[in-house]
């Protein structure tokens, strides 16, 4: 009998803690979209860049990246189109304007949903300055490893 | 020899007249009992966000035995940072009780253990939820409040529990009961880009388990049938 007694108060101290309240770094979370950077003489191999920053609404807090030919690029969950202005080294500009859907989905009750994007269209503004041409990988926008876009310059 | 055999005789003559002389085999009464889980209409007044009915009953099979069932409703509504939802929905519990007390001649009072198989119909309501976003590049509000709650409808559950409760005769006829319960969900109707998060007569339920717990504290009326 003292057993059972101790078992029900075993469980019952163990929902009172719970692992699935807590959403951790590792959890997945909104995909970002992911530009790779290619050559336009040989489109085959990467090309990096030396620094490449991209400013947001306000010009305050600028993603920057130094040399890479890798950038993720958060999606604006607000709006179902953005556009992002691509600065390298020497101050030279292009804007790239992205039209997307968005698409929410559930992830658990303590990470709530993530968003995930379906591109429908991706185009540099002419006349472009430094980036050559433009080529989406994938559409679908629902993880962030793998390339979604990719700009030879 | 003889001697063994006579007072053999004698003890078996001595046993016969105790027997005859022994208190009269006694009989139980067999009964159907019928109440109200409290808690429930309690957390309903003190809760914004609970509303919930529990009937039960029981009917004594045998000695020890008792076949006992529960119906209710509940509707929760949980909020969190991530989520905004309601759960609205019926429940059906249907199981077996074994008496583990022993009383006293006359008195009714039981220290229960038993199991019941549960069942749900029910549905959510999503008000509002945020989308996990690390990069706030954007400075944008995550929260997205729905003024059309999504409904996620035709939904049911199936779960096991097991039990351990008291019930005791305050006034005659009168039961007052209390139990605890481990629920362990079997099996639950998947849903559509949302969660089981909270199942009626389940309760909670966790991401990462299949286990749940539950309480009641009833009060039921005695209908007495019978004595054997």
């Amino acid at each position: 009998m003292r057993k059972i007694w101790f078992f029900f108060l075993v469980l019952s101290l163990n929902s009172s803690c719970e692992p699935d309240d807590v959403c951790s770094e590792a959890n997945p979370s909104t995909p970002q979209l992911v530009f790779r950077l290619y050559s336009s003489s040989q489109p085959n191999e990467f090309k990096a860049v030396d620094t490449l920053r991209i400013i947001d609404l306000n010009k305050e807090v600028p993603l920057e990246f130094v040399n890479t030919d890798s950038i993720a690029v958060p999606v604006q969950i607000s709006d179902n189109k953005m556009n992002v202005d691509f600065t390298i080294s020497n101050g030279v500009t292009d804007r790239i304007e992205i039209d997307y859907l968005t698409q929410d989905v559930y992830l658990s009750r303590a990470c709530g949903f993530q968003s995930t994007f379906q591109i429908s269209n991706i185009e540099v503004d002419q006349p472009a300055s430094w980036v050559n041409s433009i080529e989406i990988v994938t559409t679908k926008v629902t993880i962030d490893t793998l390339a979604h876009v990719k700009i030879y310059h | 020899m003889l001697k063994s055999i006579t007072s053999g005789l004698l003890f078996i003559v001595v046993c016969v007249g105790y027997s005859q002389d022994s208190i009269p085999k006694t009989t139980e009464r067999y009964s159907l009992r019928l109440g109200i889980d409290l808690s429930k209409p309690i957390r309903s007044i003190v809760e914004d966000n609970y509303r919930g009915l529990e009937l039960t009953a029981d009917y004594r099979l045998t000695n020890k035995l008792f076949l006992a069932a529960e119906v209710g409703m509940e509707e929760k509504q949980v909020v969190s940072e991530s989520l905004d939802f309601q759960t609205l929905g019926e429940y059906l519990k249907l199981g077996f009780d074994i008496n583990l007390f022993k009383n006293w001649q006359g008195m009714e009072n039981q220290l229960l253990t038993g199991f019941r198989l549960g069942t749900s119909s029910h549905k959510h309501r999503l008000h509002g939820y945020a989308v996990r976003q690390l990069n706030h590049f954007w400075q944008e509000e995550l929260y997205k409040s729905l003024d059309n709650p999504i409904e996620y409808n035709d939904l049911n559950a199936f779960w096991l529990e097991i039990m351990l409760g008291v019930k005791a005769e305050l006034l005659s006829n009168l039961y007052m009961g209390i139990s605890v319960r481990m629920n362990y969900l079997i099996n639950d109707k998947e849903v559509d880009n949302f969660n089981n998060l909270y199942i009626p007569g389940f309760h909670r339920v966790s991401d990462v388990s299949p286990w749940g717990a539950g309480l009641n504290y009833t009060i039921m009326y005695q209908f007495p049938l019978f004595r054997k």
